[in-house]
């Protein structure tokens, strides 16, 4: 289903090229669970925005389903996005100003879908919150801010999660409580990728790959 | 992306940050209220103004001439001008065209003229050069409705009057003539130059038989009976038979309203007649008045544009601070049109409530105003008169006019943030 081809990317600050990932060549398949280790600034975030259709490679190709995605326009690349990808980021990136209910609505707002009280009850009651509709994301621990946050990226059920290691800001319990949660989604079908510091939680996904200086070590 | 949902996002955003949110409104509003205000007077008068010139019998006047319709509109407050010599023949007019013109909808009176001018004349051992009018008294000179304020002494003019005339108030004011009881039935003598020399004239004796009342049409002129005036205009003309050629120089055809006006003379033109009325120059007025009304609003748009300035600064700071924000609705899936639309709408939201409130508070404005003119200064509660009018369409627009500033502000900041990379905002701190 996801297929990178080639790909590079590089950044250029002042007269230095600076290479985040070098020739990556990656195969997933549907309803993967597949771990990214290695150490900071290896590329693993830059390889996850670039399948999100956020950064674009410098050359190379990412195949979703057959279609190249740097070939949409912003417009269609934004629906990709919005309707296929789910994100989830270490610092949660909730809304403060937003209720529990608003926040998880804000890609129904995106796609012009309906029903979407229906659909955001429902997202989150799949990660537990449904008694916490009206709160504001301050009111909320951790853990349950990363939930909103997962409800949020299910919302309008994609088929790819990207994970930022969204444990990373959690402890070790509710940091598992997580992973739990995206193991329960996996089994439901979603493809997961996951970006992570610890290798236990890594041990729990399918496949683990290993990135060090923008490339891929070990599968 | 609904509108609606662009219109809550704003809302949440700008409730955000009320302090800013409601200074910026104040700068917009107070541009939208002078706006308001200024340009209202500048309706209000002009309402006023035209309303007070309507109340004048002059507008309601189509004034029918048997010559091609001339350029240039000479205003002339009852004494007709004339200079047939210039004229072009169109289309006579005669009796029983009186009579049609009498059964258009919304006619009340119908005069025919033949003019005469100058005349010279002799009174209380003074010479002066006027001019005058005759008319067949089978017409009624004035409306049924004005004639008892009309005559301040003696009689109109009657079928069988061969020389008796009615000689205007004003020309006895300049004669020095003040008991006009005592010149009745007085024996004066008229005088027209021949056409070829000024010198060589044509006199006349006429009786004075009634005085027309200063206030009134034809203060100024005499007013002879017909026949008297053919034979006067042949001689200064120096045309046989003028009457039976041109038929008379001029009909006044009044309207009962001001509102038939235009009617009536659309019909009269539609019988091949050219006819002028005191529209046109009415409506010349009110092209100055657009100055006058341009020149008002253009205050309040300056303050609108030094606002909407404002605006532009607080968007440029709201995009700042929302650079996260908008990295995590980017990676939400919000295009960069929806990025953009989102300040665009949320600029265009302040622009709204300023306008509003604005527009709100002008329109109080005006009435306090109003209210303060009519019990203070008028004095005359029974007859409110708005100095200050506002139509809706103004209103509407004013409002309008505050959104668009407001987004012609947001648009480079708009623009900006949807322009961000994405990966990059999601990193800001």
């Amino acid at each position: 289903m996801i297929h990178i081809e080639n790909l590079y990317k590089y950044y250029i600050s002042g007269k230095e090229k600076y290479l985040a990932l070098k020739d990556i060549n990656l195969k997933i398949e549907k309803g993967e669970f597949v771990a990214i280790i290695g150490p900071s600034g290896s590329g693993k975030s830059t390889l996850l925005n670039i399948i999100g259709g956020l950064d674009r490679p410098s050359s190379g190709k990412v195949f979703i389903d057959g279609e190249d995605i740097f070939k949409f326009d912003d417009e269609r690349l934004s629906k990709y996005r919005n309707k296929r990808i789910g994100y989830i980021f270490q610092s949660f990136y909730l809304e403060p100003s937003y209720t529990v209910f608003e926040n998880v609505m804000i890609p129904l707002i995106f796609s012009g879908d309906g029903r979407r009280e229906e659909k955001v009850k429902k997202a989150l009651e799949k990660v537990g919150l449904s008694h916490k509709l009206r709160s504001k994301p301050t009111e909320l621990s951790g853990g349950e801010r990363q939930r909103v946050a997962i409800a949020r990226a299910i919302v309008n059920d994609p088929d790819i999660l990207l994970c930022d290691e969204p444990t990373g800001n959690l402890d070790s319990q509710t940091g598992l409580s997580i992973m739990n949660l995206l193991k329960d989604l996996n089994e439901e079908g979603k493809t997961i990728l996951l970006v992570t510091h610890n290798l236990e939680y890594a041990n729990m996904s399918s496949r683990i790959l290993k990135i060090r200086d923008g490339e891929i070590k070990e599968d | 992306m609904k509108l609606i949902d662009f219109v809550k996002i704003a809302f949440t955003n700008l409730r955000k940050k009320k302090l800013r949110t409601i200074l910026n409104s104040i700068a917009i509003a107070i541009g939208a209220m002078l706006i308001i205000v200024m340009v209202s007077l500048g309706f209000g008068a002009q309402d006023y103004i035209v309303e007070e010139l309507k109340k004048y019998d002059l507008f309601n006047v189509v004034s029918v001439s048997p010559f091609k319709e001339v350029k240039t509109v000479t205003i002339s407050f009852g004494t007709p001008q004339e200079s047939i010599n210039e004229k072009e023949i169109n289309k006579q007019i005669f009796d029983k065209d009186i009579e049609k013109f009498k059964e258009i909808k919304g006619v009340s009176h119908v005069i025919g003229m033949i003019n005469v001018n100058p005349l010279n004349v002799k009174i209380n051992g003074k010479e002066l050069t006027i001019s005058a009018f005759g008319y067949n008294p089978y017409y009624e000179l004035f409306p049924q409705d004005k004639m008892k304020e009309v005559v301040l002494a003696g009689r109109l003019l009657k079928e069988d009057d061969v020389n008796g005339v009615l000689i205007g108030e004003k020309i006895l004011k300049s004669a020095k003539i003040n008991d006009y009881n005592s010149i009745m039935n007085r024996e004066i003598e008229i005088a027209v130059p021949n056409f070829l020399s000024l010198d060589v004239l044509l006199k006349e004796k006429v009786k004075i038989v009634g005085v027309i009342n200063e206030k009134a049409d034809y203060s100024d002129t005499m007013v002879l009976p017909l026949k008297l005036a053919v034979k006067l205009k042949e001689y200064s003309v120096g045309e046989e038979k003028y009457f039976e050629k041109y038929g008379y120089d001029q009909v006044s055809v009044r309207a009962e309203s001001f509102k038939d006006v235009n009617n009536i003379a659309e019909e009269i033109k539609k019988m091949g007649f050219t006819v002028s009325t005191f529209e046109e120059a009415l409506n010349e007025l009110e092209k100055y008045f657009s100055i006058f009304q341009g020149i008002l609003g253009s205050i309040g748009i300056i303050v609108l544009i030094v606002a909407s300035i404002g605006v532009l600064n607080t968007m440029i700071i709201a995009v700042y601070e929302k650079i996260k924000f908008i990295g995590i609705l980017r990676a939400l899936g919000a295009s960069r049109k929806d990025i953009r639309n989102i300040f665009l709408v949320e600029s265009g939201t302040i622009g709204f409530i300023g306008g509003t409130l604005g527009t709100i508070i002008g329109l109080i404005l005006n009435q306090l105003i109003n209210i303060f003119i009519n019990r203070i200064i008028l004095k005359r509660p029974e007859n409110f008169v708005k100095i200050f009018s506002t139509p809706i369409e103004f209103i509407v627009l004013v409002i309008v006019f505050s959104i668009f500033l407001s987004c012609i502000s947001g648009l480079y900041p708009a623009i900006k943030a949807s322009k961000l990379d994405p990966v990059e905002a999601l990193r800001y701190e």
